[in-house]
């Protein structure tokens, strides 16, 4: 089978290691086997043909059909496959899975035990776990089955793969749902052991919307719905599918979870608690951000390896434009140690800063854009205005109502005799405005905002008469270097030539930029080979030649504040 | 249940390895045929063998050389005319007789150094430390029965491989193989693959269920070469099935 993420080699149906075969090429010989079963197609994954009665029915449960032929499979993996069926007797539509673990064919006290362990972990009830109706085992067949509400939904893996990584808002409103939903069962002593993205159901709030709801709840719910309600599903079944060794401790006599998002516990056959699940979670949110997983591994014992050597790979949160906080958070949900980890509080008030954080850097983007639109229009007017009076003083100031952290980047210039190359410089302005929209208490200035000064001479030479601000751009600049010579901040100067900072409180984030973007931009123009991969500009952008050819622009306070000197 | 079909129709005129090997214990000489069908299947099925010694606590070249040995000594002295007729799979009886055979050859030392007259294909280093890795925590039987599954669908892929190679589609293999056993139609990336296979989503599910449909048919081919009766075939995979899901849980505790 496909393994599920490139660097993981098991097989996402039954989760057992992939190896070579024909060709050098990985597969699973268990799922490549099951096709050469007579009527296979037809049964569940434990091959065991008397799992039906006739016409699909299975106790008081009727698995429901595709197409009328054949049985409405919602999905399979390790421990069993999962059906849509029909309740009979309540009229009920539910998610039937089939558990293939060989509990049937154990002792009683097995059986007990694993009637035991579900009938606790059904009583788990919370929003954003899938209700348990029924479970137990059939005894005509010695079967396993769970009933569970049936979600009409997706799971998060299965999201991911279909749209791409998720944004840093709906990731961390997810999160939230999970903790808090972690936090209850918590409460009862109770873990999932097998917290991974195919077990999180994402479920998109209703489209329509109902009467009745003043404007403010209107509001509140269309905020809502663009971010998923999700559900937890299989909650405490592998743990309830596994007997601990001994009774005191909570280990168990077989490895627990999926070795991709499981905890070091889980590996070393240890004590777990909340904990175990909170590093899942972690690892889970990792990839709903990235796409990818933290601890890469052919092998379970690589995984593992990996683990140990604590070495995150931040980059790929950082490429992901994660914000910061939220990359801390992740890196101590990681935490080897259990004990470094937050519990479910904890991590229900850091994610609550981080969702305003995110939510901040939102607003400033929307602010941004409706700037973007608006300053022109004043910018015009304020200029119609200048130049009928003639009498705006050189140091009135700035407008102290404009935020303080503001930048524009002016428009590269492609000073290369190939017109062709034109493009490359508006794509150096896009990679540098990316970069910089990562800090989140920093405006950017829309690049529709500075186009009105693209082509014109170069803005940063000469002396220019202080009081031809009428001259926009180029006595725009001048002033502004004379004006805030002391909080000049230099750059790289091959890449960016100056940077002109309004206080001293921009500093801070001027700092950032250095030490994040510029090093960013150097490693990308390195490594043309990487660079090229995200999109045909840069591949361009970054080869060497045409780079050099290259006069870059310079970054200086935003023209609407100079403008009003 | 047509696979099955065809097979019975087939059982009436066609004799597999397996039973020629069987017919050939029951006569007083063996024929070149039974000898070449019993060489053929000790050529396919000799890893099994090599990681169960493995297990077993032998070296790389006290394995290889066993192995070897065995082989040599299970057609010298027509130890296949000893296979149970009753319960005859060539799986069985090959670890059976295996056993038996490193129990004698631990009185006799010198047979271990002795060697076949069958050349057998090396692994690498590479193949061998992940043989090694796999079979960590599996017990020998299990390790033996799990590696002759994976015998057999490499046996089953490498066939199929050839027919398309010959087909001239050896670049559409490439594409469809890891979706042979994808068990839902919605896992498999029509769209994707057809751009760079060009051909249209249409024939993409058309191929791949042609080639689903031939991959089942050689498997239970490889399967019916190593049991006696059509009717095992199914009981042969379900036990290799749940041999290997046994094998799993083991590893992981």
């Amino acid at each position: 089978m496909q393994p599920a993420a490139p660097e993981i080699s098991t097989c996402p149906d039954c989760g057992q290691t992939l190896e070579e075969t024909s060709g050098g090429r990985l597969g699973c010989i268990a799922c490549l086997l099951r096709p050469g079963i007579s009527g296979e197609d037809d049964l569940p994954r434990d091959s065991n043909p008397d799992a039906f009665e006739g016409d699909g029915h299975f106790g008081v449960y009727r698995i429901d059909r595709r197409d009328h032929e054949r049985l409405y499979k919602l999905g399979h993996g390790g421990m069993g496959t999962t059906y849509r069926a029909t309740d009979m007797s309540l009229q009920r539509k539910v998610a039937l899975k089939i558990i293939t673990l060989g509990i049937a064919g154990r002792s009683r006290e097995v059986r007990e035990r694993f009637l035991r362990e579900a009938r606790a972990a059904a009583a788990v009830r919370h929003e954003n776990i899938a209700t348990v109706f029924q479970f137990g085992i059939r005894e005509e067949t010695g079967q396993c089955f769970y009933a569970m509400e049936l979600i009409e939904g997706e799971t998060l893996e299965e999201r991911v793969r279909r749209a791409g990584p998720l944004d840093t808002r709906t990731t961390i409103f997810i999160a939230q749902q999970v903790t808090a939903a972690l936090a209850v069962a918590e409460r009862r002593g109770w873990i999932h052991c097998d917290l991974k993205p195919a077990n999180l159901m994402l479920v998109d709030l209703d489209e329509s919307q109902p009467v009745g709801l003043d404007r403010r709840a209107r509001r509140e719910r269309t905020a809502q719905r663009a971010v998923p309600v999700a559900k937890i599903i299989d909650f405490g079944l592998a743990k309830a599918l596994h007997a601990p060794i001994d009774p005191m401790r909570l280990t168990y006599d077989g490895f627990l979870g999926t070795p991709a998002f499981a905890s070091p516990e889980q590996f070393e056959n240890s004590v777990l608690d909340s904990r175990s699940d909170i590093y899942s979670l972690g690892v889970t949110l990792w990839f709903a951000l990235t796409g990818k997983t933290p601890f890469a591994g052919r092998s379970m014992e690589e995984i593992h390896r990996a683990q140990q050597s604590n070495v995150l790979p931040i980059g790929q949160l950082k490429s992901a434009q994660v914000p910061s906080r939220l990359r801390l958070l992740l890196k101590s949900m990681l935490a080897l140690d259990p004990a470094a980890r937050p519990g479910p509080h904890k991590l229900a008030v850091e994610l609550r800063r981080c969702a305003a954080q995110a939510t901040s850097a939102r607003c400033t983007r929307v602010v941004l854009a409706a700037a973007a639109t608006l300053i022109p229009v004043a910018c015009a007017s304020f200029v119609f205005h200048s130049l009928r009076t003639h009498s705006v003083p050189a140091s009135s100031g700035l407008n102290p109502a404009l935020p303080e952290k503001s930048i524009t980047v002016l428009q590269f210039e492609n000073l290369s005799r190939e017109p062709d190359s034109a493009f490359l410089a508006h794509g150096v302005h896009d990679d540098v405005l990316t970069k910089l929209a990562k800090i989140a208490d920093l405006k950017i200035i829309s690049r529709t905002s500075v186009m009105q000064y693209s082509g014109k001479e170069d803005v940063r030479e000469g002396p220019l008469p202080e009081r031809d601000l009428g001259a926009a751009p180029n006595a725009m600049a001048a002033s502004a270097e004379n004006v805030f010579a002391d909080d000049t901040v230099h750059f790289n100067p091959m890449f960016i030539k100056r940077v002109v900072a309004r206080t001293a409180a921009t500093h801070a984030p001027f700092v950032e930029i250095d030490q994040k973007v510029i090093p960013t931009i150097e490693q990308c123009r390195a490594s043309p080979q990487i660079a090229g991969k995200r999109n045909r500009h840069k591949h361009l952008i970054y080869k060497r030649n045409l780079w050099d050819k290259l006069r870059y622009g310079w970054v200086s306070e935003h023209p609407y504040h100079l403008k009003k000197k | 249940m047509q696979c099955r079909e065809a097979e019975s129709r087939n059982e009436l005129f066609v004799s597999t390895r397996w039973t020629m090997v069987l017919k050939a214990g029951d006569s007083a000489t063996t024929s070149v045929q039974a000898l070449s069908a019993l060489s053929e299947l000790c050529q396919i099925y000799w890893r099994p063998l090599y990681v169960f010694l493995g297990k077993q606590g032998y070296g790389h070249e006290d394995a290889q050389d066993l192995t070897q040995s065995f082989f040599a000594h299970l057609i010298e002295n027509r130890g296949y005319a000893r296979a149970d007729r009753e319960k005859g799979r060539f799986r069985a009886f090959l670890l059976g007789a295996l056993k038996n055979f490193i129990a004698d050859a631990r009185d006799r030392e010198h047979a271990l150094k002795r060697g076949g007259g069958m050349i057998l294909a090396r692994l690498d280093d590479m193949a061998e430390a992940q043989f090694a890795q796999r079979a960590a925590k599996w017990q020998a039987d299990e390790a033996y029965d799990r590696e002759w599954a994976a015998s057999l669908v490499r046996l089953a892929l490498d066939r199929l491989e050839q027919e398309c190679v010959l087909a001239g589609k050896r670049e559409l293999f490439d594409y469809i193989m890891p979706y042979l056993a994808a068990p839902e139609e919605s896992a498999i990336p029509y769209e994707e693959m057809a751009r760079p296979s060009h051909r249209d989503v249409t024939t993409l599910r058309h191929e791949l269920a042609r080639l689903r449909r031939r991959y089942r048919a050689i498997l239970r081919e490889e399967v019916r070469g190593t049991v006696r009766e059509a009717a095992e075939v199914d009981e042969e995979l379900r036990y290799l099935c749940h041999a290997l899901a046994a094998g799993y849980r083991r590893k992981n505790t």
